[in-house]
């Protein structure tokens, strides 16, 4: 009978920790996607920049006339684009920060669960007060764990912002 | 970055972009060629990535950049096509024509515009506008998957590697002595070309050939009675020398 009622009892514990995973889970996809795209953007614009470059150097052999200014609609094309892939780079770069930070705010959460397997924990029969203090403990430190990361990640991620 | 005539007539002239000053040292000297018609021209084996700039201001000159419509990789090395991700800026427009084997490989260099069209192994042909070329297979000649170009009429063989010699920037274009040439070829025939029998095949097919000039990628070009004198040599050639025999 007790330990029916204590089972009861965690049931809201738990689904709040399997909607803490469920957020978790699906926010590092998210950010996984988005550093994907990032990537690709990223060796997009390196080729346009080096395109660019090297336009320039044949412009400048060339003493930028004669046949060279032929290429002119061409050398437009690429600035274009590489404007667009600027953009879209900062873009980019903007959303995987604010998803970074998104999910650090949706961990302090797993503090707030610890606490309440602690309650818990203080209330419940020597059956279950191990167990609910392990609970506690993992999801703290998994917690700690994620957050480490993910400070790393935006310190990464500041560092590309130029 | 200089630039040679090779051949001129009513429809179309041979092109020769070489012996670049402006090369950085460790780079291996290579010779591009540019045939012209009267809309369109083929580059051939454009070159690696760090001889662009000055390829395009030499190409530039000679045709404009939407008559430049086809490009050739006689194989899928980088002094041959790894400047690939910038042409393929330059004329987004153009068709890529390369060994069939080595699309997976050459997209590498990055290709999103041009349209690369495989040569199958048996060979194909181009038209351009009234001149008409001819991809030969030249495989294991050292590429796996490996093409000349012939142009009949200019009785021209492009011919990748083969023929191929390492020496000084300023030598030059055209082989004057065949005797003493030898010397800078041995090597890189002997160590390169894997297959005597690949070898013999090629000897045999491109000697059935009208050639008054075989142009290689690198060093000099051959010409009249020199042509045959490079092919009984490269006959007599033992190649595959990397491996080593057992007693």
């Amino acid at each position: 009978m007790r330990a029916g009622e204590s089972a009861a009892g965690f049931k809201p514990l738990t689904d709040f920790i399997d909607q803490l995973a469920k957020v978790t889970i699906s926010s590092s996809q998210k950010i996984n996607s988005i550093a994907a795209k990032l990537s690709k953007t990223s060796s997009n614009k390196v080729r346009v920049d080096s395109a660019i470059t090297h336009f320039e150097k044949a412009y400048r052999i060339s003493g930028y006339q004669g046949q060279i200014l032929c290429l002119n609609d061409i050398y437009n094309e690429i600035q274009d684009n590489q404007n667009q892939l600027q953009t879209a780079y900062v873009n980019e770069l903007a959303s995987l920060s604010n998803e970074l930070e998104m999910l650090s705010l949706e961990l302090r959460t797993a503090i707030i669960l610890a606490t309440l397997s602690r309650v818990e924990a203080s209330q419940a029969g020597s059956l279950y007060q191990d167990s609910l203090i392990n609970v506690a403990d993992n999801v703290e430190s998994s917690a700690l764990s994620i957050k480490a990361l993910i400070y790393e990640s935006q310190k990464l991620a500041q560092g590309l912002e130029t | 970055m200089q630039t040679y005539k090779l051949f001129e007539n009513k429809n179309h002239q041979w092109l020769v972009f070489g012996r670049d000053p402006e090369k950085p040292n460790k780079i291996i000297d290579t010779n591009q060629y540019m045939v012209v018609t009267k809309r369109n021209a083929l580059l051939m084996d454009p070159g690696g990535i760090e001889l662009f700039a000055t390829m395009l201001a030499a190409v530039i000159k000679q045709v404009a950049p939407d008559k430049l419509t086809h490009l050739f990789a006689s194989h899928q090395d980088p002094d041959i096509i790894s400047s690939l991700g910038l042409w393929d800026q330059a004329l987004p427009e153009a068709t890529l024509h390369s060994p069939w084997l080595w699309e997976g490989f050459i997209r590498h260099f990055g290709m999103d515009n041009i349209t690369f069209n495989p040569i199958p192994d048996e060979g194909s042909k181009l038209t351009l506008d009234e001149t008409s070329l001819e991809f030969i297979p030249a495989h294991y000649m050292h590429s796996s998957g490996n093409f000349n170009v012939y142009d009949p009429e200019a009785k021209i063989l492009m011919s990748g590697d083969i023929g191929a010699a390492l020496e000084s920037i300023d030598a030059p274009l055209f082989v004057e002595n065949f005797d003493r040439h030898v010397d800078k070829m041995e090597m890189f025939h002997k160590r390169w070309m894997p297959s005597n029998r690949a070898k013999s095949d090629w000897i045999d097919r491109v000697s059935k050939l009208d050639i008054d000039m075989m142009c290689p990628q690198h060093g000099r070009i051959f010409q009249g009675d020199d042509v045959k004198r490079f092919l009984d040599w490269f006959d007599k050639l033992e190649v595959g020398v990397a491996i080593q025999e057992k007693e």
